[in-house]
């Protein structure tokens, strides 16, 4: 709860004598209070008295206590009259420095305050009780962030079939659309005319709820996903936390919708997922805990703020132990979302479907939506945690902060970096074989958490001990090694590769001419 | 069997899982009655009988050439020795010749359609274990195959192509090398399906010591071909009962040897046919290089086919031992004829060797045995 109140005393002892209507004239002073801590004190602040749309320099003097001094354009606006006692007032923090120590903490928190403003504006003109309008912007928000969902899902879907295809020697979907683009639009559409059936032994009303529950944990992840510097619907302090807590909702999803079908091959599936996703939440968490020991914040921003923009600066090559506990969250990722070669679950050809055996139409088409928006997620947060998010080399704070048109830049970076995780995930789904359920099991509990925890301890051991000159060196020859290295080594694979397929493939074996 | 499923459900901590006919990795049209405590099973029993198409009383009614085609259904992934069995049968029978070219084009033909039956296998091992892209890529391997015999005999699937006393077309011209061609195309593409998925580390891992089958247990259960060679027993009818023209051509005959694990593991069954192919490219080398020699002819159709008595021959198909019991009354038609398959006896030791196993095992044991649903029923 906000009080304001305004009086010619100092900020610290002008506490809200007066909140009767006032002029509020020049010398004067207004005063914010929060039930709560909720300021900084040191940022910069301003208050904005929503009638007026006047902006007042300000001061945070405590965390629950803002001052600011009544200038002369408030005066003006307010032309003599008085303001009203109930007018709201919005204050604004702002961190503009950006600094790369991780205990600074973001202050860029500006969804939730522009959201707060626009949902006051429509209160202010329109009829109807305040908290509707605050409903209705935070619907809207909603909408602005899933809405994306289905067509991210849609064209990773058709990516996916096209990579397949050519890596398969086919051609993938090339019909529908330009060059098979739109071929998810068919795709979905056609799922959403199927008939939705229920089977009749299900449980209905289980059967109904699992798809929802997949896609409101997905959902949620996008809430701390920083696609830029501004691009973040909220910068919550508790991030990696939040993403930890909300993507094994889907596996709820999954046990339900495998229960409820009252199938066998489903409740199998169900089975599987439920053992594999917790099981491999352990070496998740223990490998994301490494970078945010390494960032000293659970914040995603501050972590992605913290890392740099070349390669050697991003958290993968930092030190070894970083670069294990990315493979270690990589493979934990892909088991969590069920992709090859953790596809147990939907086991094609062990459990006919898995899981969403019984399910049709609509309900059914949540589940690959779920999935495939799931890879991009991975890769968004790969990219955020090990592979420097949206920081572009040689750009600093106060560059970002001029040009708005970098920060776009720095969204564009970062969508090419998730992309480009997202192709490694399809590409080891077209590649491997699936683990056995007990192979599953024992790389996890034998393998990973053992490796995840090593990493852990080490990687506290290395920032204790190693001086910073040499953690720089060990940066700069892990890139070089495995980045360099091992990517020209990969390089001429392909190249070699792509020779190859020239004779394997382009040429037709029986010499007939291709058309 | 519904008193069988009824019997197990009473059980208690047992789950009766059934599985298929309709199930995408039982290759076919075959069901699987499983007891399961959870992913590992007790017991896997095989219910066949699905594609049942009684192909033998078939011959009963219909003339001995006229039952060509129908051996074509016996095992449609391999048609060409299911020919060659019918028409050795039926030549053994009548006592009649055949010309060498015919011997050579037989064989060639049965090669070809061995390595893409084997393409089928492997591929499909590949996709029951969840590698998709082996099998679309070794797929594109069995169409030059279809290509080629479509070339000889005007079919992809069912060739019709043998004949009593012969075979039904000479080759094409061109077709020589267009084959060889294939094959020279073909080997370095054998070996980069070995580095796909042969050598694949989580494929080894799933394979090797899976099923493991001892030799004696191969032959008392009576399987034979690629599946009884795994299991180390030094057998193929193509050297040890000689038949057509295989006695001129030099070859070797892969056994298992547990490379990665025991000998007659899932693994060995797989490799064994991965070898295989490479002895069906040598040995097509060779009959291309010997036809050149042989007379024109091809076919010696016989002017009366009333044949009495009976005869017995075996020829070895791409899923092993396939023999033919034909018996003739001195009609025009047979009176009683017997296919004996390899899938049929592959299916047997399915319940022995399900024993412990997983639910994801058995695919990769069915995948491993290579059974076919058709030539089970016939």
């Amino acid at each position: 709860m906000l009080v304001a109140g305004c009086g010619a005393g100092d900020g610290e002892t002008a506490a809200i004598r007066d909140a009767r209507p006032t002029r509020l004239q020049r010398g004067e002073r207004m005063l914010v209070e929060a039930s709560s801590p909720i300021f900084d004190v040191g940022a910069p602040t301003s208050v904005l008295i929503d009638a007026l749309g006047v902006t007042l320099p300000a001061r945070a003097v405590a965390a629950g206590r803002v001052v600011a001094d009544v200038d002369a354009s408030v005066e003006r606006a307010l032309g003599g009259r008085h303001l009203a006692a109930q007018s709201t007032i919005t204050v604004v923090q702002s961190e503009q420095r950006w600094s790369s120590d991780p205990r600074t903490r973001f202050a860029v928190d500006l969804f939730p305050h522009s959201l707060q403003h626009l949902a006051n504006g429509w209160a202010a003109h329109l009829p109807g009780p305040a908290w509707l309008w605050w409903a209705a912007a935070l619907l809207m928000a909603a909408a602005i962030v899933a809405g994306p969902l289905p067509v991210i899902a849609g064209l990773i879907v058709v990516w996916e079939r096209k990579v397949s295809g050519y890596m398969g020697s086919r051609l993938g979907p090339n019909r529908v659309g330009p060059n098979g683009w739109l071929q998810w639009l068919a795709d979905g559409l056609k799922l959403l005319m199927k008939e939705d059936i229920i089977p009749t032994e299900a449980d209905p009303h289980l059967f109904r709820a699992a798809p929802y529950l997949a896609f409101l944990g997905l959902f949620l992840t996008f809430v701390v996903l920083p696609f830029s510097r501004y691009l973040i619907v909220s910068d919550l302090d508790i991030g990696l936390l939040f993403l930890l807590s909300v993507t094994p909702l889907v596996v709820v999803s999954i046990i339900m919708g495998g229960w409820s079908s009252n199938s066998k091959w489903s409740l199998l599936g169900g089975m599987r997922s439920a053992a594999q996703i917790i099981s491999y939440e352990l070496p998740a968490s223990v490998a994301l805990l490494t970078v945010a020991t390494l960032a000293g914040s659970l914040s995603t921003q501050s972590i992605v703020a913290s890392q740099g923009g070349w390669p050697w600066q991003w958290y993968l090559f930092h030190d070894p132990f970083t670069l294990v506990a990315f493979f270690i969250w990589f493979g934990s990722a892909l088991a969590e979302g069920n992709r090859t070669p953790f596809d147990l679950p939907e086991a094609e050809s062990e459990l006919v479907s898995g899981y969403n055996t019984e399910y049709s139409g609509f309900r059914f088409s949540l589940f690959p939506l779920v999935e495939w928006v799931n890879i991009a997620v991975i890769g968004a947060v790969g990219t955020m945690l090990f592979l420097g998010g949206w920081r572009i080399p040689l750009v600093d704070a106060a560059l970002l902060e001029r040009h708005w048109w970098i920060d776009l830049a720095g969204f564009a970076l970062f969508i090419a970096k998730d992309l480009s995780i997202v192709f490694v995930v399809i590409w080891i789904r077209w590649t491997l074989p699936r683990f056995r359920v007990d192979q599953m099991m024992n790389l996890c509990w034998k393998y990973f958490i053992p490796f995840a925890f090593i990493c852990f301890v080490g990687e506290l051991a290395w920032l204790w001990l190693v001086p910073p000159l040499a953690q720089t060196i060990v940066s700069i020859a892990g890139f070089a090694i495995f980045g360099v290295g091992f990517g020209g080594w990969f390089l001429s694979r392909v190249r070699y590769n792509a020779r190859r397929y020239q004779d394997l493939v382009l040429n037709d074996a029986l010499g007939r001419v291709n058309s | 069997m519904s008193e069988l499923i009824l019997a197990y459900e009473a059980s208690g901590e047992e789950m009766t899982l059934n599985m298929g006919p309709q199930h995408p990795s039982t290759h076919g049209v075959i069901r699987f009655i499983i007891r399961t405590d959870g992913e590992v099973m007790h017991e896997a029993i095989p219910d066949v009988g699905f594609l049942h198409r009684a192909i033998e009383h078939i011959a009963e009614k219909c003339t001995y050439e006229g039952f060509m085609p129908y051996t074509d259904r016996v095992d449609y992934v391999c048609a060409m020795p299911a020919n060659h069995v019918w028409a050795m049968a039926v030549e053994k029978l009548a006592d009649l010749e055949v010309p060498e070219r015919a011997e050579y084009l037989r064989v060639i033909s049965d090669e070809l359609n061995r390595i893409s039956s084997h393409c089928i296998a492997l591929g499909a091992t590949a996709m029951d274990i969840g590698a998709i892209t082996p099998f679309t890529y070794i797929l594109r391997e069995r169409e030059y195959v279809n290509e080629l015999l479509e070339m000889l005999c005007g079919a992809r699937l069912t060739y019709n192509y043998h004949r009593i006393g012969g075979v039904g077309w000479d080759m094409p011209a061109g077709w020589r090398d267009k084959v060889l061609r294939w094959c020279d195309h073909f080997e370095p593409v054998m070996a980069e399906f070995d580095r796909l998925i042969t050598n694949n580390e989580l494929f080894v891992r799933r394979l090797a010591n899976l099923a493991v089958i001892s030799a004696d247990e191969a032959m008392s259960y009576g399987l034979v071909g690629p599946n009884l060679r795994a299991s180390g027993v030094d057998f193929d009818v193509r050297r040890d009962v000689p038949y057509s023209i295989y006695p001129k051509l030099k070859f070797d005959v892969p056994v298992g040897r547990g490379l990665v694990g025991s000998v007659g593991d899932a693994w060995d069954r797989y490799w064994v046919r991965a070898q295989e192919w490479r002895q069906s490219v040598t040995m097509i080398r060779q009959c291309l290089a010997q036809i050149d020699g042989t007379d024109k002819e091809f076919w010696k159709q016989p002017k009366k086919l009333k044949p009495k008595g009976d005869a017995m021959v075996r020829v070895e198909a791409a899923r092993g031992d396939m023999s033919c019991y034909v018996v003739g009354d001195g009609g025009t038609n047979a009176y009683r004829a017997r296919f004996r398959t390899g899938s049929f006896d592959a299916m047997g030791i399915i319940r022995e060797k399900s024993r412990g196993l997983m639910v994801a095992d058995l695919v990769a044991l069915i995948a491993s045995l290579d059974v076919v649903a058709p030539e089970i029923d016939r």
